[in-house]
């Protein structure tokens, strides 16, 4: 979608370019919400700032749709700082309880490790290489099985099979999947 | 479980592994977008609100510019007015709590001049709304009723500006649905787990509303429940909404929004997971099959295979014992005393609109060798598939012995090769050679993949009787459980398929 079909959908009728902008975007916003909150935040927590993310982008349509040379990207990230801020409010409270010892006062300066950061990038594309290899649909079983935490019932309706074919499925390409990671250093 | 740290690594990712995931993302279901657009949009009209409150009578075009200083001035006796208040304010404050000190102090004061506590608004409103059923009872309308009600709501909590809101939108929403369009006999449903309401229920209690405006909530164990029915609207995308508000005492039990195109359904929240349906419909039993447990199963079963003929409650072969324990492990052993263990993790299937429980047993905590239904009404006996072909039977029973295969382990001696489908098609058409057998005639094998890792394990050869026929099979072991299994056909002495799907075989090489 364009600024300029953007800005005609608001003018012609708001209710109808929100509904929409979250049929169109839903899933994309979903995806990149979940990708920060996976690890701390429950389903509803992100089905709220997913909420939060559409919010923020009806209230940039009012204000100025035309602005935004490009809506996907717009979206993006309005999506990805609505994330983050929700990923610190949901870890705000582990946060807060902190030992002040002396000794370790020295370490508070950062825990944000350039070489920590470029080690997981790099194993991160290499698993996703290494799943993608598998093929289809064992890519999808196993992204939407380990990743998105879909039970094999909702899986079995993505890719048109049974949930015992999914398991089956599923169970060979982890196999598959081990022995690749094997290869290239990397164990489960 | 260490898969599931293995793919915490995917988080926080970058522009182009996002990309590859949002590709992978599962499809989002037409009620949860629905659900999502609702919540937006009530977001964005509180902060359309603001943002309008913020920015009003401020219209400036790029040309304006601020200058220049306002002048005011204040009236000359505005300051002496100002002290002689603050000195009355102070002096006020200190008599006051001079006066509640001294009353305090002395318990016996005699004056009964306690204020007015939240209960005692309660109690007001439950006796005004006894006189509301009384002008029912003589003949008063539903709508005068409601009237009434809504009234005493007010006095209860006069100090309470919120409740004013309420009242209003109550009036409103009483010119728009009469109570008597509602009464009668409701059941009460939610959700039976994973579908919505209205794809499979339980009946969880009977509603009665009456046209005075009260209901009786009755649920499945007789526990009875009256209160009092309130109206409200409720705006959302420019759609009118009435809720009908169902109170006991002061506290609201639940709402329901009533709809004029759906008059015999009211829903209630907006997850679609309960609901009142008109009608009185039989209630659920209190526990619901899909609560069952570990400790359902746990126990010894033997697990039945069809002799070949007819189903397995007709005539049944019994090829294995399995132990399930309550830490959610099992031991299967088959009638030559291989043993394997594992993991059972429960989860629902749907079966006619209602969720079933069922079983699954993974071998080594990888491959899911079955998966049972357990039906709470027969707790002795779990089918495998929805054949009637398999079940485990609870209980410890003979086993039988595979017997004399009819096919001699030396024909099968040699090298083979392993074959899987490319997964679009059988592997009849698609074949991927993925490693080689070797098959040694004392019942040995050696098997190497294509990246050159080997193992190696022990080879059998039975039968299983089909319709009278004897069917030889071979089942390839590793480290004594079984690993690989199929028919050997005379006809076609050099490929053995693996399964019943056709997805894989192995084909003697050379």
């Amino acid at each position: 979608m364009t600024s300029m079909e953007l800005a005609e959908m608001i003018k012609r009728s708001p209710a109808e370019c929100h509904k929409a902008l979250v049929r169109e975007y839903g899933r994309y916003v979903y995806a990149i919400v979940y990708n920060k909150l996976r690890g701390c935040g429950t389903e509803e927590d992100v089905e709220e700032c997913v909420s939060d993310v559409f919010a923020d982008l009806f209230m940039k349509c009012k204000i100025d749709a035309e602005s935004a040379n490009d809506v996907k990207y717009l979206i993006s990230t309005i999506a990805q700082r609505k994330a983050i801020d929700a990923f610190r409010s949901l870890t705000a409270r582990a946060n807060h309880i902190a030992d002040a010892d002396d000794e370790d006062m020295g370490m508070l300066a950062s825990d944000f490790s350039v070489e920590d950061h470029a080690d997981r990038s790099e194993l991160r594309r290499v698993l996703l290489d290494k799943i993608y290899e598998l093929g289809e649909p064992d890519a999808t079983i196993i992204i939407q099985k380990f990743y998105y935490n879909r039970d094999s019932k909702e899986i079995a309706k993505a890719v048109s099979m049974t949930s015992n074919a999914v398991r089956v499925r599923c169970s060979r390409a982890m196999d598959k999947l081990r022995s690749k990671l094997v290869e290239v250093g990397m164990t489960i | 479980m260490n898969e599931k740290k293995l793919f915490d690594l995917l988080e926080n990712a970058e522009n182009d592994s996002m990309n590859r995931l949002i590709d992978k993302c599962p499809e989002i279901s037409d009620k949860q977008l629905d659900r999502i657009l609702a919540k937006s949009e009530k977001k964005f009209k509180k902060m359309e609100k603001e943002y309008d409150r913020n920015n009003r009578n401020i219209t400036m075009t790029e040309n304006d510019t601020v200058e220049g200083v306002e002048h005011s001035r204040r009236p000359a006796w505005l300051s002496t007015l100002s002290m002689a208040a603050s000195v009355v304010l102070i002096a006020g404050i200190v008599i006051g709590s001079t006066v509640l000190l001294n009353r305090n102090g002395n318990p016996f004061n005699g004056e009964d001049s306690l204020p007015p506590s939240a209960t005692d608004a309660t109690s007001d409103s439950t006796d005004t709304l006894i006189v509301s059923s009384v002008l029912t009872g003589t003949g008063t309308d539903g709508t005068a009723a409601t009237e009434v009600s809504t009234d005493t709501t007010t006095e209860a909590a006069t100090e309470d500006t919120t409740e004013d809101a309420t009242e209003e939108t109550t009036e409103e929403a009483a010119k728009l649905l009469d109570i008597r369009d509602i009464a009668g006999e409701w059941t009460y449903q939610e959700s039976s787990g994973n579908y919505t309401v209205d794809k499979g229920a339980r009946n969880i209690a009977q509603v009665d509303i009456n046209s005075d405006g009260t209901y009786t909530y009755i649920d499945s164990a007789g526990k009875v429940t009256n209160g009092r029915i309130e109206f409200s609207t409720e705006k959302i995308m420019e759609t009118e909404f009435i809720n009908v508000n169902f109170y006991s005492g002061s506290e609201r039990q639940f709402s329901a929004t009533y709809r004029k195109e759906s008059q015999d359904e009211m829903y209630i929240g907006n997850g679609g997971l309960a609901r009142l349906v008109r009608g009185k419909l039989p209630l659920s039993k209190d526990t619901p099959a899909s609560k069952a447990d570990i400790t359902d199963i746990t126990g010894t079963w033997t697990y039945q295979e069809s002799d070949g003929n007819y189903t397995v409650d007709r005539g049944a072969k019994n090829i294995a014992a399995i132990t399930v324990n309550s830490n959610w492990s099992y031991t299967y052993t088959d009638a030559e005393g291989n043993t394997s263990y594992g993991t059972v993790v429960k989860d629902a299937e749907e079966l006619n609109g209602v969720d079933m429980p069922y079983f699954s047993f993974y071998q080594n905590g990888a491959d899911c060798i079955f998966s049972v239904l357990y039906v709470a009404e027969r707790p002795d006996e779990m089918y495998i598939g929805n054949g009637g072909m398999a079940r485990l039977i609870r209980g410890s029973y003979a086993l039988d012995s595979s017997g004399d295969s009819p096919l001699d382990i030396r024909t099968l001696a040699g090298k083979w090769t392993y074959q899987e489908s490319n997964g679009n098609n059988s592997v009849v058409v698609d074949p991927i050679d993925v490693g080689t057998i070797t098959v040694n005639a004392d019942g040995t094998y050696s098997y190497t993949d294509t990246e050159g890792n080997t193992s190696t394990g022990t080879v059998k050869t039975g039968y299983e009787e089909i319709g009278g026929t004897k069917m030889p099979t071979v089942n390839f072991y590793k480290n004594g459980s079984f690993y690989l299994g199929g028919y050997y056909d005379d006809a076609h002495p050099d490929e053995i398929y693996l399964g019943n799907g056709g997805m894989a075989r192995i084909v003697r090489a050379g």
